[in-house]
């Protein structure tokens, strides 16, 4: 079993029981049993590992109805996700993974997205662009930003914002690959250490020094990911796109011209922020914007309530994610701003979309949408 | 006759809603310990798990267990030091949490009524909105219900100045044995000559007595500034002596924590972590004498400064600020550094177990030196002695007598209870008690109440059937024998 590797922690919590994980877990705050916290999650763990649990489909339900936003593993000193993770691998090899997985691990293999979308379209968002071939620099658009129709535009602006500054990207069009967290969350260790292999070497072939990208799911998992799996000779740089635009500002390469009066909150994606501790660089690119006025939630940084939308419970339960979703844009509306910023196109979109399914007066923008508007 | 679970659960769910009932393995599973010292394998699984969310939910619940005759165990935040809510005979857990609400918050009276299910965490953080605030503060406060901190009168960090829960309940409503909803205490004020006091019957009750749902709590104006600082000295004696001091030189000290030097590096985790060393204390300190102050700016500098030159001429040394600061993380913010919060990072191998008691304010240093004698005795390695101060304006204590223990070696945990019935019986030789926040648990069970209260035992055991004739509420806890400490062994 996966889950045994992790058996000292397992039993580190089961001795432990001090409820740190409980409150602010997103889907505890939903569900409110003890089976739905990270504690619970573990012992569920222990259950298996004891076989006094089968796997069934309603422990599955327990295991995956979870955002995997590592609230828990913040207020702990275990390696809670990492658990949760081969808890899944292990509900898969007993056949009782939810379905919603099944197809996007097909969607993967087949068409290297997880939104069932053809390979083909993937760089179509490129056409009119005047993008290099091979360069230092590769923008990695990911599938999200790739795809959804809440995010078109997009890839395009981060682009003419890459251009703008001199970094000239290149990007690797059909080439590109699922970076493939989706594999990784939903517990299909071996095929990611597969994918990690394949896709270095498409890295590779691009000749490449930094890659960049806007999607915190693909940060983690091509910074830290894919450097613990490939070691040294994994030596790219790799840099989300607040990271770039911070230093492009300070550096006087991108001039923020147009005022933009209103007040605005930040999210903080749980991948950006709580698992890879970039906090300060997208609160600098806005607080740079002139006329803006930034304000903070109160569960903000690390404590940030997620957005819903990780650890693929959008497909799973929508009905939950978007509950989730919904408690945290009454956080941003608490604050008086007119709009939620975030830096993860799956944060934005799934805000987006509460908010034009709900008809509700308040905007989402992804950060670059509104730096754009900025330059002018 | 077995009890047929799967009957009771369906007419529980037919009545309340199936989304709140819960008969599955890996729900229960969840369930089944609390923070007590227990083999690390060892299960207690409850036969359902029922998420009331309403008073009246909770006496439908009950009503069907009273008829069938089967175990209620009322839970809160599980973390728990004596397996009070632990299903010791299996039946029918009520999870509290589902009844999380504020009902009522009086900002003219400063009471605030909740569901009993609501943590003291989320409690204030509602209340700071209103520039409020409830200072009742356990550590498990993050995990820790209003319901569960009245039934097992758990310690306050703050104890001192406002005391225990006991000072801040105003009346509550209890559903009882029988699954009768009672009302007990007043409404707006604490303060009343009528009848009996029986809402404080429930304090320490350790769901024996029924499951609390809904409670009226006095709340304060939240205060401006706090300071906080630590002190060494070469007894307890000369701490104490310090405290009686500030007392009675009328400064309105806010807590009062008194710590031996082992204890002191347990609870300065935070700063090795940061720090990358152990928190140093001058040579030949026996006791650090924790304290603080709330209040306006002015006024807390002013009784900072006289406190601090009380414990100055009484040969005490101050500590430096990033170990008062850690210590304070540790006690009071719980903010560690992210994936290095200190219980689970402390308990990888061996784990905290503790005695705790009530001992007089002028027997403590010859209390730590039993506290060594009877680990020692016992095989058991020493973690450390720490003394809160649980009532307002005087030195009473409730200490908490520490030690490793292996929960993968029976023999271990066996030596251990073995420590804790030692260390019970010692406090009730001096005049003290056997538990003073744990409450009596799985633990002792009826063992030391027993031999604490023989001369009221009769009084005590009518009271438990007056709530409860058919003594289905949380069963093996406070009665009975113990399944780990025997008296006469």
């Amino acid at each position: 079993m996966k889950i045994e590797k992790y058996i000292d922690n397992i039993y580190t919590c089961n001795r432990t029981r001090c409820g740190f994980c409980i409150d602010e877990c997103p889907s505890y705050r939903e569900v409110g049993v003890d089976f739905y916290t990270s504690r619970g999650r573990l012992m569920i763990g222990r259950g298996l590992i004891e076989g006094v649990i089968k796997p069934s489909p309603q422990a599955a339900k327990a295991i995956y109805e979870c955002t995997l936003c590592g609230y828990c593993e913040y207020k702990c000193a275990l390696e809670n996700v990492k658990v949760l993770e081969a808890l899944r691998g292990d509900i898969k090899e007993s056949g009782f993974e939810p379905e919603q997985c099944r197809y996007i691990i097909a969607s993967l293999h087949n068409s290297e997205n997880p939104y069932m979308k053809p390979k083909w379209s993937r760089g179509l968002w490129i056409r009119g662009l005047n993008i290099k071939k091979k360069g230092k620099t590769l923008y990695f658009a990911g599938c999200t930003v790739s795809y959804s129709s809440y995010l078109k535009g997009n890839a395009r602006n981060i682009v003419k914002i890459l251009q703008k500054i001199g970094l000239n990207p290149t990007y690797l069009a059909s080439n590109e690959f699922c970076c493939s967290a989706f594999l990784h969350m939903l517990g299909y260790e071996e095929e990611f250490q597969k994918k990690v292999e394949r896709n270095y070497r498409v890295i590779r072939n691009s000749r490449c020094e930094t890659i960049v990208t806007s999607c915190p799911f693909c940060y983690l998992t091509l910074k830290k990911e894919y450097s613990e799996i490939l070691g040294s000779k994994y030596d790219f740089k790799v840099l989300h796109i607040t990271q770039v635009l911070k230093e492009s500002i300070e550096d006087g390469k991108l001039n923020l011209t147009v005022e933009m009066n209103t007040t605005v909150t930040y999210h903080d994606p749980c991948h950006l922020g709580r698992f890879m501790r970039v906090f300060e660089e997208p609160r600098e690119v806005i607080r740079a914007i002139p006329g803006i006025n930034l304000v903070e939630m109160r569960k903000n940084r690390f404590d940030s309530h997620c957005c819903g939308g990780g650890g693929v419970l959008l497909a799973i339960n929508p009905g939950m994610a978007l509950s989730i979703n919904s408690k945290r844009l009454s956080e941003a509306i608490e604050t008086g701003a007119e709009a939620i910023i975030s830096s993860c196109p799956i944060c934005v979109e799934t805000f987006k979309r509460k908010i034009k399914y709900e008809n509700i007066k308040f905007k989402a923008y992804d950060i670059v949408e509104l730096l754009v508007k900025a330059v002018g | 006759m077995a009890t047929n679970y799967s009957l009771i659960a369906k007419e529980i769910a037919d009545i309340i809603g199936a989304d709140k009932v819960f008969t599955e393995i890996h729900e229960r599973m969840a369930y089944s310990r609390d923070w007590s010292v227990r083999p690390f394998n060892e299960l207690s699984l409850p036969d359902i798990v029922v998420r009331p969310t309403s008073t009246e939910d909770v006496a439908v619940i009950v009503r069907i267990a009273y008829r069938h005759g089967v175990p209620v165990i009322p839970c809160g935040g599980l973390t728990g030091m004596v397996g009070g809510a632990v299903p010791t005979f299996g039946g029918i857990m009520i999870d509290t949490r589902g009844m999380n609400k504020i009902l009522e918050l009086d900002t003219d009276n400063l009471t605030v009524t909740v569901q009993a299910g609501i943590t003291i965490s989320k409690l204030n953080s509602e209340l700071e909105k209103y520039g409020l605030w409830f200072p009742h503060d356990p550590e498990s406060k993050q995990a820790a219900t209003i319901g569960a901190s009245i039934a097992t009168r758990n310690d306050s960090t703050f104890g001192i100045k406002y005391g225990k829960i006991e000072q801040a309940v105003i009346g509550l409503v209890l559903v009882d044995g029988v699954g009768e909803i009672v009302r007990l205490g007043q409404r707006k004020t604490l303060i009343s000559s009528s009848g009996y006091r029986l809402h404080w019957l429930l304090i320490g009750s350790e769901g024996t007595l029924g499951v609390i749902t809904e409670v009226t709590l006095r709340i304060f104006p939240k205060f401006k500034e706090r300071c906080v600082d630590m002190v060494a000295f070469k007894t307890f004696a000369d701490a104490v002596k310090a405290v009686n001091r500030i007392v009675q030189a009328g400064l309105s000290i806010e807590s009062v924590n008194i710590m031996c030097s082992s204890r002191f590096q347990y609870y300065t985790h935070a700063y090795r972590v940061k720090y990358g060393r152990e928190a140093k204390i001058p040579p030949g300190t026996k006791a650090i004498l924790c304290i603080t102050f709330n209040g306006d700016d002015e006024v807390v500098g002013f009784s900072r400064n006289y406190a601090l030159k009380i414990c100055r001429e009484l040969e005490g040394k101050v500590i430096e600020e990033e170990i008062v600061n850690a210590w304070w993380t540790s006690k009071h913010i719980l903010k560690f550094e992210p994936g290095k919060q200190k219980w689970p990072d402390s308990q990888r191998a061996e784990r905290f177990g503790a005695a705790d008691a009530s001992i007089p304010m002028g027997r403590l240093d010859e209390a730590y030196e039993k506290f060594r004698e009877v680990a020692l005795k016992n095989g058991l390695k020493i973690l450390g002695m720490n003394v809160y101060v649980q009532a307002p304006y005087s030195l009473h204590t409730s200490v908490s007598f520490a030690v490793y223990v292996n929960d993968k070696d029976l023999d271990n945990i066996k030596r251990f209870y073995n420590y804790v019935k030692e260390m019970g019986l010692y406090a009730l030789s001096i005049g003290g008690s056997s538990t003073s926040y744990q409450g009596d648990g799985e633990k002792y069970a009826g063992a030391l109440c027993e031999i604490e209260h023989k001369d009221s035992l009769k009084l005590i055991s009518s009271i438990k059937s007056i709530f409860d004739p058919k003594h289905i509420m949380n069963p093996g806890k406070k009665f009975g024998p113990s399944k780990w400490i025997k008296i006469g062994d």
